[in-house]
């Protein structure tokens, strides 16, 4: 109860978050803090309610999403093989490919859709994902971890 | 086995999604799924949000202000904060009046009727790719796709997504909106074109020996099917003659400042009257 509690508050304030800074995802960070602690449920239960709420809120026909958190939580698995995944190191390689990602599947699928996009307005979005990325994770990693998720074991 | 895992891991994801996208951009029904659920679910997150931050404006206004003024004696700082108060109730409330009508006098075009939305957020989540503001008004209140969006100064943009209580509105400011304008003056028609939000829109499609003048007023022109006529829409702002085009090189500047908007007028078309007819013919 409480962990539906707080990640529905998260969910809130990441929302509120993405209504001053539009065209990054707030809500990812959780994700891969979920994955990091093993809570593969909790991941794709949250993953298939932030695709949802990514999509509507977005102007892209849906699908974006889905290829956004798979592309992340592939590389989590991949890059888990060689790093320890609460390294600091870790989170930031998960940053800069959330940039390249995020990048990635905006121009293809704006070119798929044939809508035009401003490629400028474009790389400053990936590039805020990239600042903003280990910032969030590393707060609601430290809240959740410790407040959250270590009082249910 | 290499290859069965290949295909197991990559191509096989790869496929579904490929049939899941394509499926959904035939059907919309995820579209509508997303925009059902998740704008509703964005929607009622920033409307009680917005309250509060109106409240705390208000109080922050009201009182954190005053404690300058603490060096006053008590009988004279109550009576201050009371007429602070009431001013500010009275100045909010008249600049609201003064919004609200304007908008009111806004006369729709005949056989179109017209309603009012809030504006409660501007384009957001790491997916918009379009330039957009979201309104508190849904399907519920009739309002549907490509629902011309206004103000009293002239046109907006139209309605992009809805949900039940929400709706998203493509501006004119963004690169993929086009609408068919003309001058009021010199009757010249063209295409105009948003190109980002901080640059000026481009009017399409001018030949180089139509009239157009500096200053010019475009209205819509009511070749598409989704504006009525005559709407103000933009005002030129530049006119260039290029020597390598066939058409003149057009600038225009939006009479609406979107960025500050708090109200909208969504106005809705008249039923054709072919169709009511079909639709009392359903059985």
């Amino acid at each position: 109860m409480k962990e539906a509690f707080w990640w529905f508050a998260y969910t809130v304030f990441g929302v509120w978050l993405q209504k001053f800074f539009p065209g990054v995802d707030f809500l990812a960070p959780g994700l891969i803090v979920c994955l990091q602690l093993a809570k593969f449920r909790a991941a794709l239960l949250l993953g298939l309610a932030w695709t949802l709420i990514q999509e509507g809120m977005g102007s892209l026909a849906f699908g974006g999403s889905i290829l956004w958190y798979a592309g992340l939580c592939l590389v989590f698995f991949q890059t888990r093989a060689y790093l320890a995944t609460e390294s600091p190191f870790f989170v930031l390689i998960l940053s800069v490919f959330a940039a390249v990602w995020h990048f990635a599947i905006i121009s293809l699928l704006s070119s798929l859709q044939g809508l035009s996009m401003d490629a400028q307005q474009l790389f400053y979005e990936s590039l805020q994902t990239a600042v903003f990325f280990p910032m969030l994770w590393v707060v609601i990693f430290l809240i959740y971890s410790r407040k959250v998720a270590f009082r249910h074991g | 086995m290499r290859a069965r895992s290949f295909v197991i891991a990559i191509l096989l994801p790869l496929f579904l999604y490929l049939s899941l996208y394509t499926w959904n951009w035939r059907t919309g029904h995820l579209d509508r799924l997303a925009t059902n659920t998740g704008m509703e679910f964005v929607g009622w997150v920033l409307v009680p949000g917005e309250w509060v931050h109106a409240r705390l404006r208000h109080y922050w206004n009201s009182y954190i202000n005053l404690l300058e003024v603490r060096q006053e004696n008590r009988y004279l700082r109550q009576r201050l904060e009371e007429l602070q108060l009431t001013r500010m109730k009275l100045e909010r409330q008249a600049a609201e009046a003064r919004r609200l009508k304007r908008l009111l006098k806004f006369s729709s075009p005949e056989g179109w009727s017209q309603f009012g939305a809030k504006v409660i957020a501007h384009k957001m989540g790491p997916h918009a790719v379009a330039e957009t503001i979201f309104v508190d008004k849904g399907s519920t209140d009739e309002v549907r796709k490509d629902m011309p969006v206004l103000t009293p100064e002239g046109i907006i943009g139209r309605v992009y997504r809805v949900s039940n209580s929400f709706a998203s509105v493509l501006l004119l400011t963004d690169p993929n909106s086009r609408i068919p304008v003309l001058g009021r003056k010199s009757r010249t028609n063209g295409i105009l074109k948003g190109q980002g939000p901080d640059s000026a829109l481009e009017v399409m499609y001018v030949p180089q020996n139509a009239a157009l003048y500096d200053h010019e007023l475009l209205v819509t022109s009511g070749l598409s099917d989704i504006f009525p006529k005559g709407l103000p829409v933009a005002r030129i702002q530049s006119i260039t003659h290029s020597e390598t085009s066939l058409f003149q090189n057009v600038q225009a500047e939006p009479l609406v400042t979107i960025r500050f908007l708090e109200e909208v007028l969504l106005i809705k078309k008249p039923r054709s009257p072919i169709k009511a007819e079909e639709k009392l013919k359903r059985p």
